[in-house]
């Protein structure tokens, strides 16, 4: 461990704090769709990623066909490319191998702890990857925690719990619009997610509206984001 | 249908592949990207229309209910800033309208 990732570790503890408030909700509403601890124990680890896991368990229970889930739990996720774009020359110095490991430690908390870190100083991707692991511990034991809590709620829809990715959705929905802009995206998103989800099997809706969605965006010009 | 078995490990281990693929893209041809124009006008709208698509069929299907649970989320998040509060306004709304309906 260098006095780097240490550095990285602590910095990201404030934002540790705020992921767990979120694993804890997350780990709630796993259990309360079947996952298994065994199972959110190595999505935990393996996907490593709030909003994907947050499909992942979403869609869990709807029947629809594996690659789709998995793909739309992806697509939600494109942003990691622009976020790995931008610590790409943290990385370099470690080789081929050393960053194709540490860039898995990308996270929307850590990353922004860097970048911030980044315009005072320069940083390392140690750093980078303290910031990862820090987050991750957090993100890690919330949500198991959360899942043992989960279990001991009987008859969750008298709590409307079975809304609960509805609900959830719906503000984090709210907490990416981004103003006028969004209006026509996203009314083109919402208008063929009904149409796709009314006529085609399976997670169609998902991925034809947020692809018709941003296809709007694209034509429509305008200001940049 | 609940995932199960093999099933759940395999949406597990793809969901984990494409994700660490999206991570290693980035790192590796991210820099390649137009930095404005249609591409990134889209690339910067993908998450939001994703959640879009994702809750529009939902809380219509959920009819009335639903959608007073949306427009109470809606303010909840703009006047508090809070997902977590406004989740629970959702559901206590969700819940409420059901006992007094009778659903």
């Amino acid at each position: 461990m260098t006095p780097e990732f240490a550095r990285g570790f602590r910095a990201s503890v404030p934002a540790g704090i705020g992921v767990l408030v979120y694993g804890l909700v997350f780990g709630v509403l796993a259990a309360e769709k079947g996952v298994s601890a065994p199972q959110l124990a190595i999505m935990n680890v393996a996907v490593f990623s709030g909003s994907a896991q947050l499909i992942l368990v979403g869609m869990w229970s709807g029947g629809f066909p594996l690659w789709q889930v998995a793909l739309a739990a992806a697509v939600v996720n494109v942003r990691y490319f622009l976020l790995t774009a931008a610590v790409a020359p943290l990385l370099e110095p470690y080789g081929k191998f050393g960053g194709a490991w540490r860039v898995h430690f990308v996270t929307d908390e850590n990353w922004a702890v860097t970048m911030a870190e980044s315009r005072r100083r320069r940083v390392t991707g140690d750093f980078l990857v303290g910031g990862g692991v820090c987050v991750g511990l957090f993100w890690f034991f919330s949500v198991l925690a959360g899942h043992s809590l989960g279990f001991t709620i009987a008859a969750p829809e008298r709590f409307g719990l079975d809304f609960a990715f509805t609900a959830l959705f719906t503000a984090l929905a709210v907490t990416m619009w981004r103003g006028r802009r969004d209006i026509f995206p996203w009314a083109v998103s919402a208008a063929v997610a009904y149409a796709a989800f009314r006529l085609l099997p399976g997670a169609w809706y998902v991925l034809l509206g947020g692809a018709a969605g941003a296809a709007a965006a694209a034509v429509r010009g305008g200001e940049e984001g | 249908m609940i995932l199960s078995g093999g099933n759940a490990w395999a949406v597990i281990v793809l969901a984990a592949l494409f994700v660490y693929s999206i991570r290693f893209l980035g790192m590796a041809f991210g820099s390649r990207l137009p930095k404005n124009g249609p591409v990134k006008r889209a690339m910067d709208a993908l998450p939001g229309t994703i959640f879009a698509a994702l809750v529009f069929p939902g809380l219509a299907e959920a009819g009335l209910p639903g959608m007073a649970a949306a427009g109470v989320i809606f303010l909840a998040v703009r006047k508090t800033g809070s997902v977590f509060l406004a989740m629970i306004l959702g559901m206590g709304t969700v819940a409420l309208l059901r006992a007094v309906t009778g659903n």
